[in-house]
């Protein structure tokens, strides 16, 4: 069965060119724009692997996370956070939150496939 | 009776009208002559010749004094000061009146009832027709507070001369009538001074209509600030902040006014460099992004994820991903100087073997150099003992030199070398290379931000023109320092230093 990957983006363009190559290269691909919209599709879809953008709408990238770490079923779901580093200060705010893998935007989309093809394997 | 005796009777009542006459003249004299003497603000006093006793003393006196006329009627000076004070008093008297003289005395401290004052008086002395001594007339002004009017004022034009910024006085055409010692300073002219020179003349000449338009507010308007180009008697210019102050407490009214004045060229030019980083950052965050996602764009296409190109199409795409990653290299590096200039980035400080870098960045490189049939030759003091210093950043410099030296050779090796300096106190590298060496003129150039020399596009590796400048500020935020040395034809060396602990 296709892995399913799940990319919450606001940059339709990015999330364009990243869920092309991931579906060419053989990944069942679903998108959210904002953070409400992340959460329920991580319930109905059941990704097994999610990027995560940080300045989203609605609930943002570091809420999102937290939601889903704190629900059982979703408590081991694999995230790849993707993200400018204009205000947030990823690499502290990633240390302080536990966040293993991450992005710092904008990035080579090599890199990023082969984080994702460790963490699907 | 006889008309004799009717004459002289006559004669009689019109001299004694006359006499009733004069008497009436008198009277009105005396009477406005008192009025005036009761009415001046002065206090005016008279003692006889002989003891010196007040035989008038006015209402001004009585209140200088304290007492009253009455009271001071027939007593003499010993009778109401201090007795050095009005031995003082009596003997200046006694001058006055042998003398026959006016004398002036124009500060005299006296003790009065109601405390101390100073006083400008006035003796004069009255005397019989045959010159003997009558009277003594005083007039005493009291100007304990015009003196200390005088005095404040003598402080506040002190620290006026001596106070940090620049002032002046001008008059309505802005002729200085007077500046301070940090206006004089401030243009230049502490040998000389700039009394009568016009403000103008210390300005640049396309200002002068926004100077004259400030000349004509400050009269309405009281205050008015202008920033102009002025320069110094040396020629050297700087950005002025004026600021003109009528000098009147009425208003609207012409006369001289203050010009306070500062020299803003630093402010002015840490608020452009301001302007400038921010504008950098933004510019180079505003495009990394798009420029990423063209680059992933053209890389789909290359990959065959959107169908199959033609080696025409691939050929396009090759010189399009080309372009956008020299674009890439070089907004990356703008950034990245930005930052250094800024002083925000933290280095790392960490035990580093100086070879185990230069391996690494050999090793790296060697295919390019391999490519343009260049040798890449270490030589590596053994001696040399591990350096503290940001292992990542310090690769990043040789890395830009070697790319650097293999950029500017056509064939021939390239020397890479680190050694300990005679006094054991520095790491010394250096990248000799064998390429056309730099023009003397062109040497200043090379560390300066773009400082790319003729000649870069032609080697077919075009590099950001900030590599040197980049390596520049991390070697010296490392305390070390970077230089080359170079003759043209005869290849250059860049050497760079790192100090061991």
């Amino acid at each position: 069965m296709k892995k399913r990957i799940l990319i919450v983006e606001d940059d339709t363009d990015v999330l364009k060119f990243t869920m092309l190559r991931l579906s060419k290269m053989g990944y069942c691909v679903e998108s959210a724009l904002d953070g409400e919209d992340a959460l329920k599709k991580v319930r109905e879809w059941r990704p097994d692997l999610m990027i995560l953008d940080i300045n989203i709408p609605k609930i943002d990238g570091y809420g999102v996370y937290q939601s889903i770490r704190s629900k059982p079923e979703t408590e081991s779901l694999p995230v790849i956070f993707a993200s400018a580093n204009l205000q947030a200060n990823l690499p502290e705010k990633a240390r302080e939150l536990g966040i293993e893998h991450y992005f710092i935007k904008p990035f080579d989309t090599t890199e990023l496939i082969e984080k994702v093809k460790i963490l699907l394997t | 009776m006889t008309d004799d005796s009717q004459k002289s009777r006559e004669e009689l009542i019109a001299e004694l009208n006359r006499l009733r006459y004069s008497e009436k003249s008198l009277r009105t004299a005396t009477a406005f002559l008192d009025t005036i003497l009761e009415n001046i603000p002065d206090m005016i006093f008279v003692k006889e010749a002989d003891e010196l006793r007040f035989v008038r003393f006015n209402r001004a006196g009585e209140k200088l004094l304290g007492y009253s006329s009455d009271f001071m009627r027939n007593k003499n000076d010993y009778d109401f000061f201090p007795k050095d004070e009005a031995d003082h008093f009596t003997a200046k008297d006694r001058e006055v009146l042998s003398a026959g003289d006016v004398v002036e005395i124009s500060e005299e401290p006296i003790h009065t009832k109601n405390g101390e004052r100073l006083l400008h008086t006035k003796k004069v002395p009255i005397l019989s027709e045959d010159g003997k001594p009558l009277y003594l007339l005083g007039i005493s002004e009291d100007i304990t507070e015009k003196k200390k009017t005088q005095e404040k004022l003598t402080l506040l034009t002190l620290a006026m001369e001596n106070m940090l910024e620049a002032f002046a006085e001008m008059d309505a055409g802005g002729r200085i009538i007077h500046a301070n010692g940090a206006y004089t300073e401030l243009f230049g002219y502490a040998d000389e001074g700039l009394k009568g020179v016009l403000f103008e003349s210390l300005v640049h000449q396309s200002n002068h209509s926004l100077m004259r338009q400030a000349y004509h507010d400050v009269v309405s308007k009281g205050k008015v600030e202008i920033s102009v180009s002025a320069k110094r008697k040396d020629g050297k210019r700087f950005d002025l902040l004026a600021v003109f102050v009528r000098a009147s407490i009425e208003a609207a009214k012409a006369g001289t006014f203050f010009c306070f004045a500062q020299d803003v060229s630093e402010r002015k030019y840490k608020e452009a460099l301001e302007i400038k980083t921010d504008l950098v950052s933004m510019i180079s965050h505003e495009l990394r992004t798009p420029l990423h996602t063209i680059r992933e764009g053209l890389k789909l296409i290359r990959d065959g994820l959107v169908g199959e190109t033609t080696d025409e199409q691939k050929e396009v795409l090759g010189s399009s991903s080309r372009s956008v990653e020299r674009l890439i290299r070089m907004v990356n590096a703008v950034l990245d100087l930005q930052k250094l200039e800024a002083g925000v980035v933290e280095f790392l400080s960490e035990e580093v073997l100086i070879s185990e870098l230069i391996d690494g960045i050999v090793a790296e490189l060697t295919p390019l150099a391999a490519a343009r049939k260049i040798l890449l030759q270490r030589e590596i003091d053994t001696a040399l003992k591990p350096v503290f210093c940001d292992k990542d950043r310090i690769s990043q410099v040789l890395f830009n030199l070697i790319h650097n030296a293999i950029k500017f050779s056509t064939e021939g090796k390239i020397v890479i070398s680190a050694n300990l300096s005679d006094d054991r106190s520095e790491a010394v590298i250096s990248v000799k290379d064998h390429g056309p060496g730099i023009k003397e003129e062109d040497m200043p150039k090379i560390f300066r931000n773009f400082g790319q020399l003729e000649g870069t596009k032609k080697s077919g590796l075009s590099g950001t023109g900030l590599g040197l400048a980049i390596s520049k500020k991390i070697i010296t935020q490392h305390h070390g320092r970077i230089w080359v040395e170079s003759r043209a034809g005869e290849g250059s060396a860049f050497i760079f230093t790192l100090p061991c602990q």
